[in-house]
């Protein structure tokens, strides 16, 4: 069928770039595999809509964009933090409880060429709560502006950066008590 | 007199909470005045600072690196033929 034939073209000539791009978005191997079968499948059943208009190339990666995008919403939708709830590590009057200034006379390139504390760090940002982690990706995997993330994530603008101020926090008292 | 100060020294945790911000859109001038005052007298909100800027930098090279790497994954052969074969199946 002309069909299938146009189909298995297709996927033999995108799927690695489909994949590179996906798991640079996810940092996962299985949830970039899932969404590139996923937006294939997508693809096949809308075939007869594309009217080749545009690049078939062009049109796929607009599929899939949407697909990274509802993974994202999905997974870090429900974050709805009670913003008066006291934020970990200060007192009541807003002071740090821990005076520690562990950070101030490092260097940064030093540190994250040096394995052992990247490999600290990396198992602390493994440990984050899964939904904080995906926060914080959000910027940088989706590439787009905080009240983008916040529309797309259904979260309001303060939420969004107080979760990034708890999970930033949390490493920072993760680091600390594995590192230094 | 007390008002007054809490008007413009903020508390650490709400310093934090700007540092953040400020990532990703652009403070008010009042809320950049009183961020910039609070951090020179107060280490540990400058070490905070610190520790996100390494933060934010280690996890843009993380992206990189699993972006760098995905060439070499010989895994890919076999995603072709799974979804082919999933796909027309259906």
């Amino acid at each position: 069928m002309e069909r299938d034939k146009v189909f298995t073209n297709w996927v033999n000539q995108y799927t690695d770039k489909l994949y590179s791009w996906t798991l640079y978005k996810t940092s996962s191997k299985e949830v970039a595999e899932d969404i590139v079968q996923d937006t294939f499948l997508s693809v096949y059943s809308s075939m007869d809509k594309f009217e080749n208009k545009s690049e078939p190339y062009t049109w796929i990666m607009s599929i899939l964009n949407n697909k990274i995008i509802d993974y994202y919403k999905k997974n870090v939708k429900n974050i709805v933090k009670p913003s008066n709830e006291p934020v970990n590590g200060f007192d009541d009057k807003g002071s740090w409880l821990d005076k520690k200034v562990v950070f101030l006379d490092l260097d940064e390139d030093e540190l994250l060429d040096n394995s052992g504390f990247v490999e600290t760090l990396e198992n602390c940002y493994e440990n984050l709560p899964d939904k904080w982690r995906k926060s914080i990706q959000a910027k940088y995997i989706l590439n787009i502006n905080s009240s983008e993330i916040c529309q797309e994530l259904g979260i309001t603008p303060s939420n969004y950066w107080k979760i990034i101020q708890r999970a930033k926090l949390q490493l920072k008292g993760c680091l600390e008590l594995n590192w230094f | 007199m007390n008002n007054l100060m809490s008007n413009i020294f903020l508390p650490c945790v709400k310093v934090t909470e700007l540092i953040e911000r400020r990532n990703f859109e652009k403070l008010s001038f009042i809320e950049n005045t009183q961020l910039e005052l609070h951090k020179k007298m107060c280490e540990p909100c400058r070490s905070y600072e610190k520790e996100s800027l390494l933060i934010d930098s280690f996890i843009k090279k993380k992206n990189a690196k699993s972006f760098d790497g995905v060439n070499q994954d010989s895994e890919k052969g076999n995603l072709k033929a799974k979804i082919i074969s999933n796909t027309l199946s259906k």
